[in-house]
């Protein structure tokens, strides 16, 4: 499927039948300390979703992100990411993986000695793509985020929006299946928050599936989208059109 | 990888690595100098250790048995003597110095080494006229000597003096010299190889943040590591440079302080094989930087 061009919505029977971008099946995650960080958890996030992953500090939302960017691997279970058995993946085909899903953090990550443009253009040059190619995705990604009149500024130039937006754009500008957004609100004031998640929601309907892991309530709570529930490594619920806290 | 893409690769990783060398200079700095003094003491081993092969080999050339004849032998005598020595085993050619040449020859070592001739002073010759045997092979030696004595005319020499033994002390001299040679070069090497690695690990430290998202985006440890491998290569290849051109200034005075050395003996140190030395010193710089940056990066950079 090619992401980031308006999703034909008469298409959702046939989406179902395509293959999860994530499939989890009884995974489980233990770290050298012994500590168990998931257990037996299972599930599938099908093309074109928005998922929220919420739950306590250390419920194992990280250890979960960590898992579907093969930073963790787990001890038992199968995971399967955008066609990749990560479970079972070589180290040399990480690379591969990563490219299919973009990743944004809290603290943005951007390279403070190169512009918003070198930024966005840095994540797919390193991957070998020819230059015309990294321009054209450069524009439409900035384009998406709304950062073209800012892409010669350099990062320590921008507010925290504009850095997280270029954050999201340095993650699309590759295309990918899937995007993970961590904690993308948690430093940004609450009306910031709700542009940043008003982009996640644009991109998501240019095709992107999109899982947010947060804590804020507010948000999750009012945009009624499906809620991935995670506590003690723990899937303890998975809710269609789900609030921050557990109903009832 | 297409050929496109490694140009890509190449030039955005020639471009990362000078970027992250003049981010840490004064590593740099260090590695290169340090690269830089190891590379001209290789050098320096690499021509002294061509002198004494030279030396050597003049030596081995010359390992001959030198009759002398007893002064007043008449000159009758001495060529039916050089024809009972042809016929000896091993014996390839037997030259006749007169006592006047031999003479004349030591006169001029005396002029050559710059020394005052006081043999004007003599009332007459006091050396003798001998014979030196070239042989067919060095390992003769003895056998040819003790043949010389055992010749019908032998009364007529005065001593034979068999030439191994200078010999055998040279190839022992150098072989030492080779060894301790040797053993400097194995411990700059690993002074070299420690700083490189070091600041080789300091670039890595420097670009974290960048190696950091470079794997969060899928690049491949390819693309991660050259540009640290092309570090190591411009710090290895920046010495050899420094180091020929060092080489080259000093090379007239190195050449004449090797004649100066081994002026007792005509060897021919005016083209050392400079050739062979800048070839070591490229390849050595090269092969050093690049070790250093696969021994910094081993286990760093893994994805």
């Amino acid at each position: 499927m090619s992401n980031l061009e308006p999703m034909n919505t008469d298409g959702a029977a046939e989406l179902l039948a395509v293959e999860p971008v994530v499939t989890l099946r009884d995974v489980r995650v233990q770290y050298p300390s012994g500590h168990t960080a998931l257990a037996g958890v299972s599930l599938t996030i099908n093309p074109g979703e928005f998922a929220f992953l919420v739950g306590p500090s250390g419920a194992g939302k990280s250890s979960l992100i960590g898992l579907l960017v093969r930073d963790v691997i787990p001890l038992s279970g199968e995971v399967h990411v955008a066609g990749h058995a990560v479970h079972t993946l070589q180290p040399s085909e990480v690379p591969y993986l990563r490219r299919r899903v973009g990743v944004v953090f809290q603290d943005f990550r951007l390279l403070q000695r190169r512009t918003v443009r070198e930024n966005t253009a840095f994540a797919l040059e390193v991957t070998g793509a020819p230059r015309e190619e990294v321009d054209a995705a450069v524009e439409r990604a900035l384009r998406i985020v709304g950062l073209t009149a800012l892409a010669e500024r350099y990062p320590d130039a921008l507010s925290g929006g504009e850095q997280q937006r270029a954050a999201i754009a340095r993650a699309i500008v590759g295309n990918p299946e899937l995007l993970i957004a961590d904690e993308p609100t948690g430093n940004l004031d609450p009306l910031i928050s709700w542009e940043i998640m008003e982009l996640l929601g644009q991109i998501n309907q240019l095709g992107v599936t999109v899982l947010v892991a947060t804590h804020d309530s507010d948000v999750v709570t009012t945009l009624r989208k499906r809620v991935i529930g995670l506590e003690g490594g723990r899937l303890i619920r998975d809710e269609a059109r789900g609030t921050y806290h557990r109903a009832g | 990888m297409s050929r496109a893409q490694n140009g890509r690769l190449i030039r955005l990783s020639v471009s990362a690595a000078v970027n992250g060398l003049s981010r840490n200079r004064l590593a740099t700095v260090a590695a290169t100098m340090t690269m830089t003094l190891m590379l001209l003491v290789l050098a320096s081993v690499l021509v002294i250790r061509a002198g004494l092969d030279a030396a050597l080999s003049y030596a081995d050339s010359k390992v001959e048995v030198v009759a002398y004849l007893k002064v007043g032998a008449s000159e009758e005598r001495a060529s039916s003597l050089r024809n009972e020595i042809l016929k000896i085993d091993g014996v390839k050619e037997a030259t006749y110095i007169t006592a006047d040449e031999a003479l004349a020859a030591f006169r001029e070592r005396l002029k050559e080494r710059g020394e005052p001739d006081l043999t004007g002073e003599l009332e007459q010759n006091p050396l003798p006229a001998s014979f030196e045997i070239a042989l067919d092979s060095p390992s003769e030696t003895a056998t040819v000597a003790d043949s010389l004595s055992r010749l019908p005319s032998a009364a007529l020499f005065s001593r034979i003096v068999d030439g191994r033994a200078v010999a055998e002390s040279l190839a022992g001299i150098t072989s030492a010299l080779r060894i301790a040679g040797l053993i400097v070069l194995i411990g700059f090497s690993f002074a070299v190889l420690a700083v490189v690695v070091n600041a080789i690990r300091l670039a890595i430290l420097a670009r974290s943040d960048e190696i950091a998202i470079m794997r969060l985006v899928g690049a491949t440890s390819t693309w991660v590591r050259l540009p640290f491998i092309i570090e190591g290569l411009i710090i290895g290849g920046a010495g050899a440079l420094i180091t020929l051109f060092i080489f080259g200034i000093l090379g007239a005075g190195i050449s004449t302080v090797m004649l100066n050395l081994f002026r007792v003996l005509p060897i021919e140190t005016s083209g050392i094989l400079l050739g062979e030395v800048a070839v070591t010193v490229l390849l050595a710089g090269f092969g050093l930087g690049a070790l250093g940056a696969l021994l910094s990066l081993r286990g760093r950079l893994s994805s």
